[in-house]
């Protein structure tokens, strides 16, 4: 600009000079007044003062002050005076085409056009511009502005993705990705909007306005969301920078542009064209601080949205039907916003999504958390309702009844107050106390007499309405009570309230059961048979019938019994009602002597449904039957049939029931049938009658003919097959009372097969074989293995026992009350409920938890199945339990019932005596102890037990003598 | 202001960002540099002298800075990171670890160097050998970065990795805390994902489903770039699920895994899983015995 300055000189006009001025003095003088002017932003001084320079210099020296144009367009464009700047900046182009800063002119043009609202114009002169390389992207993206400005979208969408194209690279085609983004999700283009958008998170660092992504990228997210695209709206969601980033990342940007800004400010006028930019690009980028700062400032006033934000993810999550997703997103969101508002609603939905997954225990424990923290929440009635509602659903009913009693007490305008009365009837009822429940249900139909009470006929599938049930059950508790009287009467009434009631033909059945414990059979015949014309395709047909059944039995009508029981079996709806008629049927045609039918009835069971479960057992009996019938051989082929299709089935616990048959039948030798004709009282177990002229026969060896009738089988047994094979052997070995022969059977078989080689039969028998003879780690294997493959085993509680008891001996007694817990109350199968319950009542009582030892141990001493040696134990526990808690008289009691009542079980009576000694010592009472003591040496049978020796000792010690 | 808007888009070139490397300062200064170099406690920085004023020549010459004054140092984010994920997840693992290794080569003598990636490659590199069953190597790994790193989060890194051995050692509970920990104080990514993953393994070992699978879980809800744990997670997602014996989604995860990320250890995992799953639904399907009969009067109401 100075050289231009020089050369314009010479051809300054001369009136423009004052008296004593040079030429150079006044044009210099001009300018620099021009741009101190422009350089302290005073723009229409600038201007003024610009203007002037421009007429000093006549129009062939013109071109060479062609900047100065560009300065005076720039000021009139900030006073601003667009108009002015256009006027000038045309003139510039018009003027000096070929001009080093033509480029600078067009571009300024058309950002005046654009600051006019002239977009049109703006446009054109962007458009020419599109294609020079130095400024394409500029000019790309101010006119997309346009074009969005004039709201023309496609128009603006179509101009940013030339300036995105396929890589984002440098901050304008970032900066208009921003803008395309923004105008996809206003087209509703959400696809390209997510692709573009997570395009960009790849190069946030040359994004100007993160606070304007952010905001589109909420706005996209929540569309997705609003239109059910979980999946979409989540990515989305996670491209949303924290405040904390964003405030970061502005602040940065701002301290950029500043430092860009100083860098400028040290740019001094010696270079004009030079610093006139660096001047203009400072303006500009002071604006940019302004807004920028302006925008930090209004983003730094909202609040945190990472909570609001997380919520909205777990709940896509949780719409989307990934509900341990949504959970993950829940969780997280508490850890890391403890004080966050959705606190209440994130506790909710945690409450509901584990209650969604069926984790019974998560949801209650989610419950708790809930109410102790919002016991007033907005769901607080919900929760109360629901942490009652699992546990019932759990069949946790104590823990139901609790919760819904504290509920009740607690919330008592709950939505679901009636639903909770009703429930907690429910759980009473199902721990059979049915007094309680009745009450409940009294109070239920007093506060709700027309049943209908909440709006929670959705929640776990409960109606709101519970005044029919109510009745039902406050009359079929009473049957259930033994209180049949009672029980008819209500109902008959319920029959008559609700005749068309959901439980007619349930409560019909029970009025049956009524007369049936009056013993009014006959009437039970009439009224199972009005039944069942009445609802011939009733679920109860079968309960029906096997009523009808034991009416008939009662009756002595067996002939009509066994069809009855044949048509409850068939018709039955549980396998409970299946079993015990098919058997049913079976016993009375053993009654009736008709084998033949019991054999044509199994088989026919066996045809129908040859997948169930009492198939093998059926087979069972058919062979039974064949060798009541003196069929014996028969029998015998009928089993190693079913053997042969079966034997390799592990699972098939029957297998085990058939090979005890087989040992059973080769046990003696089979005897041709008997003429003798069909009495009332033969049973399923008589013995064979013998042919009144049978001669002796030769020798027999029963384990010959097992092995013989097996053969066929063993030929090509598996390893598991041999295992079952050698259980036939053992099983021969019993019957035959072989004891050592049934010993080394079973050692073979434990160290000769792996667990895999072994059914659950087999496990259980050779676990506890092991355990027995001290080994107890391989015995775990086995118990092990056990609980692992086969959890529907009817022996499995074996496992369990035995676990139970290699813990209690290692002393670690949590983890085997666990086991026997676990045995008596998870497992289904009962094969050691008495070993259970004792082990547990052990552990209890290692434990110190008493009371609950003491309760066990009164139960197993009071079971008239259990009475012998388990009875002794527990006695002598009991005394246990009392010498532990200093009760010494109350455990001498115990002790001496002992000596006194159980003689026949000599370790208990030899442990007691010790014992009721230690407690008269420890009561100071030594003489009491000593006399106890010689008591105990006088009884001959106590003397090979080791206890005989302590009790000596004990005497030398106290210098006593022996008695 | 709309002015301002026009003006910020026209202005965006000259604040693009550059490619060199930045040193901030503890001064609050940020030093650009071309290339730099360790020695000893002192980052050597080669840096562009700018020059006195516009126009003149531009020189380049070295400025040794004091680890001690640095904050942080923007090295940018090595290539193995993202492209070593894509080959553990297909199964390369050998191509996958050079690429690791030949990066921890570069970044071994700035591994105390804030804002350096050596730890992140640590991590990586310490997953890959726990995947492919060389736990003992991870371990010994961690042990060294444990003992080399000065920072928190790297020593968490370390520690996340160490919680293997005590997983291993059938130690649950000890592992599950010691990654509650990290899980607490970490901050980055790969390291809660990481910590998650094997958190989610001591709750295995603990026989804790729920908890197993909400830590599994977290890696593709919580953190998705992290993809190289994707398998683990899915694996630990499949066994999840069957331990809490919901087989159906068991084995829509082990199948997905198997699909998705053929040819990884975690995949040929998922096989055996696939088939203990079976050998299960076949324990709990097939017949068993029939139970003693009862009285089918004394039944409960049906509803």
């Amino acid at each position: 600009m100075l050289s231009a300055l020089a050369f314009a000189l010479s051809l300054l006009n001369a009136h423009a000079q004052k008296p004593g001025e040079t030429p150079a003095d006044v044009l210099a003088a001009t300018y620099n007044e021009a741009m101190r002017a422009f350089q302290s932003g005073n723009w229409v001084e600038a201007a003024s003062g610009l203007e002037k320079l421009i007429k000093l210099v006549p129009n062939e020296g013109q071109a060479q002050i062609h900047p100065a144009y560009l300065t005076l367009g720039a000021a009139y464009y900030n006073i601003p005076n667009f108009d002015k700047a256009i006027e000038v900046f045309s003139g510039f182009i018009a003027k000096f085409p070929n001009a080093e800063r033509l480029l600078d002119a067009k571009m300024s043009l058309g950002q005046t056009y654009l600051a006019a609202k002239k977009y049109d114009e703006a446009i054109k002169s962007f458009a020419a511009l599109e294609n020079v390389a130095a400024v394409r992207e500029r000019a790309l993206g101010a006119q997309a502005l346009c074009f969005k400005l004039q709201k023309k979208p496609d128009e603006a969408i179509r101009v940013l993705e030339k300036l995105v194209g396929a890589d984002i690279k440098s901050t304008p085609q970032a900066n208009g990705a921003v803008m395309l983004v923004e105008l996809y999700v206003e087209k509703n283009e959400t696809a390209k909007a997510s692709a573009l958008l997570e395009k960009l998170q790849a190069r946030i660092a040359i994004i100007d306005n993160l606070v304007t992504l952010n905001t589109v990228a909420m706005k996209l997210a929540d569309g997705f969301a609003d239109k059910k695209m979980y999946g979409e709206a989540i990515s989305c969601y996670r491209l949303i920078r924290s405040r904390d980033e964003v405030i970061r990342f502005q602040t940065d940007r701002i301290a950029k542009i500043e430092r860009r800004i100083d860098y400028n400010s040290k740019v001094g006028p010696a270079d004009p064209a030079i610093y006139v930019k660096a001047q203009q690009e400072n303006n500009q980028l002071k604006a940019v601080v302004e807004d920028s700062k302006a925008l930090l400032a209004d983003f730094s006033k909202l609040p945190d949205y990472a909570a609001p934000m997380m919520f909205r993810v777990a709940r896509c999550w949780n719409e989307w039907d990934k509900k341990w997703e949504a959970l993950v997103v829940y969780k997280r969101l508490l850890l890391k916003f403890p004080k966050a508002e959705e606190r209440e609603p994130v506790m909710f939905d945690i409450v509901a999504t584990l209650g969604d997954l069926n984790r019974i225990k998560s949801t209650q424990l989610a419950c708790d958390a809930y109410l102790k923290e919002f016991p007033n929440g907005e769901n607080a009635g919900t929760v109360g309702y629901m942490s009652g509602a699992v546990a019932l659903q759990a069949g946790d009913y104590v823990g139901a009844e609790s919760f819904f009693t504290t509920m009740l007490v607690k919330q008592p305008k709950s939505t679901y107050r009636g639903t909770m009365m009703y429930l907690l009837g429910n759980a009473k009822f199902a721990q059979g106390r049915y007094d309680d429940a009745n009450a409940e249900y009294e109070k239920y139909l007093q506060a709700f007499p027309e049943g209908t009470t909440d709006g929670a006929a959705g929640l776990f599938g409960i109606g709101g309405s519970h005044a029919e049930e109510c009745t039902f059950r406050l009359a079929v508790s009473q049957v259930f009570l033994g209180n049949y009287e009672k029980g008819l009467e209500r109902l008959k009434a319920y029959v008559e309230k609700y005749p068309k009631g959901y439980f007619v033909p349930d409560a019909k059945y029970r009025i049956a059961i009524c007369y049936y414990a009056a013993s009014q059979y006959d009437d039970v015949v009439a009224q199972c048979d009005a039944w069942a014309k009445e609802f011939p395709d009733d679920q109860m047909d079968g309960e029906v019938h096997a009523l009808l059944g034991d009416a008939l039995t009662a009756l002595g009508r067996r002939e009509l019994a066994v069809p009855a029981y044949v048509r409850a079996y068939k018709k039955a709806g549980t396998d409970e009602v299946l079993n015990y008629s098919l058997f049913e049927a079976s016993k009375q045609m053993q009654k009736l002597g008709r084998w033949d039918d019991v054999g044509k009835l199994f088989t026919e069971f066996v045809a129908e449904k040859p997948d169930h479960p009492a198939v093998v057992a059926a087979m069972y009996w058919i062979a039974k039957a064949r060798a009541k019938e003196g069929r014996g051989d028969e029998a015998k082929v009928l089993l190693v049939d079913n053997l042969k299709k079966y034997i390799a089935e592990p699972k098939r616990e029957a297998v085990e029931q058939l090979l005890s048959q087989m040992a059973q039948l080769c046990s003696k030798r089979v005897r041709p049938p008997t003429a003798a004709p069909a009495t009332e009282g033969l049973t399923a177990d008589a013995p064979l009658a013998r042919p009144a002229d049978a001669t002796e026969p030769a020798a027999y060896d029963p384990f010959a003919e097992l092995e013989k009738q097996l053969k066929p089988i063993a030929d090509t047994a598996t390893p598991a097959i041999q295992a079952r094979l050698m259980y036939a052997q053992a099983e021969m070995a019993t019957i035959k009372k072989q004891d050592a022969r049934r010993e080394k059977i079973l050692r073979e078989m434990a160290d000769r097969f792996k667990a895999e080689e072994l059914s659950p039969v087999l496990l259980a028998l050779v676990g506890d074989f092991l355990l027995e003879h001290g080994e107890p780690d391989r015995a775990a294997k086995l118990f092990d293995f056990m609980r692992e493959n086969y959890p529907k085993s009817d022996h499995l509680d074996v496992a369990y026992v035995g676990l139970g008891e290699i813990a209690f001996s290692k002393k670690e007694y949590e983890k085997a009350l666990k086991l026997f817990t676990d045995a008596l109350d998870s497992v289904s199968a009962s094969t050691m409920m008495k070993e259970a319950t004792i082990g547990k009542a052990q552990t209890l009582l290692e434990l110190g938890k008493y009371d609950e030892s003491k309760k066990l141990f009164e139960q197993v001493a009071s079971i008239r199945e259990w009475r012998g040696d388990a009875t002794a134990l527990a006695v002598f526990s009991l005394g246990e339990i009392e010498a532990r808690q200093n009760r010494f008289p109350e455990a001498i009691a115990f002790y001496r019932r002992v000596f006194v009542a159980y003689q026949k079980y000599l370790p208990w009576v030899a442990k007691s005596y010790l014992k009721a000694a230690d407690s008269f010592e420890k009561m100071g009472k030594r003489q009491d102890a000593i006399a106890n003591l010689q008591d105990m040496l006088r009884n001959e049978k106590l003397r090979t037990l080791p206890e005989s020796n302590q009790a000596r000792k004990r005497l030398e010690e106290w210098g006593a003598n022996q008695g | 202001m709309k002015t301002l808007r026009i003006l910020t888009l026209l202005l965006g070139t000259a604040l693009a960002a550059r490619a060199d490397i930045n040193i901030q300062k503890k001064d609050g200064t940020t030093q650009a540099t071309k290339a730099l170099r360790r020695d000893k406690d002192n980052i050597i920085a080669t840096i562009e002298i700018p020059p006195a004023k516009p126009g003149d020549a531009v020189q380049t010459g070295d400025v040794g800075i004091p680890l001690a004054q640095i904050t942080k140092i923007e090295f940018g984010e090595p290539a193995a990171l993202k492209t070593a994920p894509e080959l553990l997840i297909t199964g390369k693992m050998d191509e996958a670890m050079a690429q690791i290794d030949l990066a921890l080569k570069y970044y071994a003598g700035f591994r105390d160097a804030p804002g350096s990636w050596w730890a992140d490659l640590m991590l990586m590199k310490m997953n890959a050998l726990v995947s492919l069953g060389r736990e003992k190597e991870a371990l010994a790994l961690a042990d060294s970065m444990s003992g080399q790193s000065t920072d928190s989060e790297s020593k968490r890194a370390a520690n996340v990795v160490l919680a293997v051995g005590t997983v291993r050692k059938g130690d649950g509970k000890s592992a599950s805390e010691a990654l509650d920990a990290v899980m607490k104080d970490a901050t980055k990514s790969d390291v809660l994902a990481s910590a998650a993953i094997y958190k989610g393994q001591s709750c295995l070992v603990l026989k804790d489903w729920e908890n197993a699978l909400l830590s599994f879980l977290q890696v593709p809800v919580l953190y998705p770039e992290q993809k190289a744990l994707a398998p683990a997670s899915m694996l630990g997602v499949g066994r999840a699920h069957f331990g809490l014996e919901d087989f159906p989604s068991a084995k829509a995860a082990l199948k997905e895994l198997m699909k998705t990320f053929k040819g990884t250890p975690e995949a040929a995992a998922a096989k055996v899983e696939m088939e203990n799953i079976a050998k299960r639904e076949k324990a709990l399907a097939d017949p068993t015995a029939p139970k003693t009969p009862t009285a089918a009067k004394d039944a409960p109401a049906e509803k």
